[in-house]
């Protein structure tokens, strides 16, 4: 069991999906859900210089609507300017190779697909989740 | 109050706010920045460090930072590093070399300070290094180009040494035993004679200058001198050459000087003075003017503007139709500046007046 | 882990066996329930329950999900189509504007040219009636026939044809100018 985890996206409908999924699969039980990069970077920004308790992992939309930035920005920031490496990915309904490349240089560590078939992608990632953790794992995409 | 940075960033009180304001972004984006713990397992590494690395983000954190290992330097360096750090608590500075993703070697300039937590305990380190790998190729490839240089000059010296001084002198003074006087004379050989012999002096006297000169340009090398009168080695100097005719030398003092290269600085200043001469009566004095050594002739004349232009390596005046490889000058003032004489110019109506300060 | 009180726990399982209410939420996987295998067994029914109904509001949201897509897609596809219309209604106004502007047009022009050839065809029957009684006139006298019956009607239709004449002039000087801007206009 991951302890916590932010997802960040624009569509709340999102959001419930990958709540019931996270309990399902018994992934998290503490889950918090962000609309906006802009948000999220205050939010992990402020979680640095407080020296709160960060996530342990960060699901962030590739293309994140009525943001400044996208979510690759968003992961370079993280990663690079607040000086942190967290277990951090994309979550998309796309499969751009650039993209994923581009994403990759930004420090994400995985790429999950969107799709109705978002469970059994989930579940692969819970299992690899610990390499991620240890670094052991390449960038990996769930597709 | 005002003051200079290093790099010759200038700047007063008044703007220093906005300098140290923007120094974040400066330093992240022209330097190395890493952190590790104390384990020395990498927790932080900024964009320039993956780049110049050419590790991703992800392939540094978590790894022991002799990922960036070279193995150039002993164990000694490191441990004296360590020390510094942790036990003196110190900012340890020095220039390292480190290897990159592709096996390359990059050299940085580093400085590693410890991080102590609340309770006073060590618990990691950060570093913050410039990248200078172009610099040191570059001092590298001079490096190495002097020792071609040297080994060069060596093997100059010791292949022309024995043909010059040994055997030349010898096969001379041995035809001239070996010929009978009043066949010299029938065969006009006087002349032919007298002409090898003024040669290969003129020759030996060139080449122990070559061979001073590239004495000096050696490592740690000392001028050798000696009392000489100057008039009298540079008469016999000029002797030998064809422009004797053309240098008239005055009463000059008795000083120290390494005979064989003064010569040879003074003989490119004469050539030079004859070289660049437009005039019909081409001449050179050597005189003394207030313990000044002077040069002086009626060519086309320089002054001191062109004169400490032409005396940096490879520069030649500009349009110049005679041939030349720059060098000359250069060596010549080198030459002087290594016995401890200083050169000035003076561009007279007709002609340039050299100044050597003894 | 937690760990509830006995009390709590016996409350829980009325409640169970009474009303058919269970815990729900993630708050199942967190509840300490070893040592009791009746409560163990009351938390594993409830996670049961619970996942169930996860399970089917995670389809029905995926469905929304869908039809929401579907629908902002053929939304997007109404709102393509509207504009079509649109573009097509624009044209067919446009075209009938003209239609009607080409018809008013004839219309006037065969306006014009019957009052033109009326005007004409009474011009005609006036000189016709001139000329008739001007010959009828003309011979009389030259038999020297009573004429006054002809007399008079030539006198009144000479002066009817002169005091008329300016009108009779500018109506088919009206007829025939409007009937040059008509043929202008089409």
């Amino acid at each position: 069991m991951i302890d916590s985890i932010l997802l960040i996206d624009d569509e709340n409908l999102f959001h419930l999906v990958f709540e019931d999924a996270c309990s399902l699969l018994d992934i998290t039980l503490n889950l918090k859900t962000l609309s906006s990069a802009d948000e999220a970077a205050k939010y992990f920004k402020n979680l640095v210089e407080t020296k709160q308790k960060k996530p342990d992992c960060i699901f962030v939309d590739l293309n994140i609507i009525g943001s400044t930035f996208n979510g690759i920005e968003l992961i370079r920031k993280i990663n690079f300017d607040y000086g942190d490496g967290v277990v951090i990915g994309i979550i998309s309904s796309s499969n751009d190779k650039q993209e994923q490349t581009n994403a990759m240089k930004a420090g994400a560590q995985f790429w999950i697909i969107k799709s109705d078939e978002i469970e059994p992608r989930l579940s692969e990632f819970k299992k690899d989740f610990d390499g991620f953790v240890k670094r052991k794992l390449k960038f990996k995409v769930y597709a | 109050m005002n003051f200079y940075i290093k790099n010759n960033i200038y700047i007063t009180m008044e703007n220093i706010n906005d300098y140290i304001s923007n120094s974040e972004e400066l330093l992240k984006e022209t330097s190395l920045i890493s952190k590790a713990d104390k384990f020395g397992k990498i927790t932080y590494a900024n964009e320039k460090f993956c780049e110049i690395s050419g590790y991703l983000f992800n392939e540094l954190i978590g790894q022991d930072h002799r990922i960036v290992n070279s193995g150039v330097h002993n164990k000694e360096f490191w441990r004296q590093m360590y020390e510094t750090i942790i036990k003196e608590r110190k900012l340890w500075h020095d220039t390292v070399t480190n290897k990159n993703k592709s096996g390359e070697l990059y050299y940085v300039k580093s400085w590693i300070q410890g991080v102590f937590d609340e309770n006073n305990n060590f618990s990691g380190y950060i570093s913050i290094r410039q990248d200078v790998t172009e610099i040191i190729k570059s001092k590298n490839e001079i490096d190495r180009k002097n020792a071609y240089l040297e080994h060069a000059a060596k093997i100059l010296r010791h292949d022309m040494h024995s043909g010059i001084n040994t055997y030349i002198p010898r096969g001379i003074s041995s035809l001239e035993r070996r010929i009978p006087e009043h066949l010299i004379k029938e065969y006009k050989l006087e002349f032919p004679i007298k002409m090898l012999k003024e040669g290969l002096s003129h020759t030996q006297k060139v080449y122990r200058g070559v061979y001073e000169f590239t004495n000096i340009v050696k490592q740690n090398a000392e001028l050798t001198k000696s009392l000489f009168n100057l008039k009298e080695i540079l008469d016999d100097f000029f002797r030998t050459t064809a422009y004797k005719d053309q240098v008239i030398i005055d009463n000059l003092p008795t000083i120290f000087v390494n005979d064989a290269l003064f010569c040879t600085a003074i003989d490119n200043l004469v050539r030079n003075g004859l070289k660049y001469n437009d005039s019909d009566t081409k001449y050179v004095k050597i005189y003394m003017e207030n313990d000044c050594l002077i040069v002086e002739d009626n060519g086309r004349g320089i002054d001191c503007n062109e004169f400490d232009y032409l005396s940096k390596p490879y520069t030649r005046k500009v349009g110049q139709k005679e041939s030349g490889t720059g060098l000359g000058l250069n060596i010549c003032v080198e030459i002087l500046k290594i016995h401890g004489f200083s050169v000035s110019c003076e561009k007279l109506h007709k002609g340039t007046k050299l100044k050597i300060n003894l | 882990m937690i760990k509830l009180n006995e009390e709590t726990k016996k409350v829980l399982l009325a409640l169970s066996d009474d009303k058919g209410i269970y815990l729900e939420g993630n708050i199942l996987k967190i509840i300490d329930t070893s040592d009791d295998p009746t409560f163990d067994a009351y938390i594993k029914q409830s996670i049961e329950k619970d996942n169930e109904k996860r399970t089917k509001r995670l389809e029905i949201t995926k469905q929304v999900q869908e039809q929401n897509i579907e629908l902002i897609k053929s939304k997007g596809e109404k709102d393509e189509v509207n504009k079509q219309l649109q573009k097509a209604l624009e044209k067919a106004e446009q075209a009938k504007e003209s239609a009607v502007n080409d018809l008013e047009l004839m219309q006037k022009k065969a306006q014009f040219e019957l009052i033109g050839t009326i005007v004409k065809v009474a011009l005609w029957i006036v000189c016709g009636i001139g000329v008739v009684t001007t010959g009828m006139f003309m011979i009389c006298l030259s038999l020297g026939i009573e004429n006054q019956i002809i007399e008079s009607a030539w006198s009144n239709m000479f002066g009817i044809l002169l005091t008329n004449s300016f009108s009779i002039i500018g109506t088919i000087m009206g007829v025939k100018y409007a009937s040059d801007r008509l043929d202008k206009k089409s």
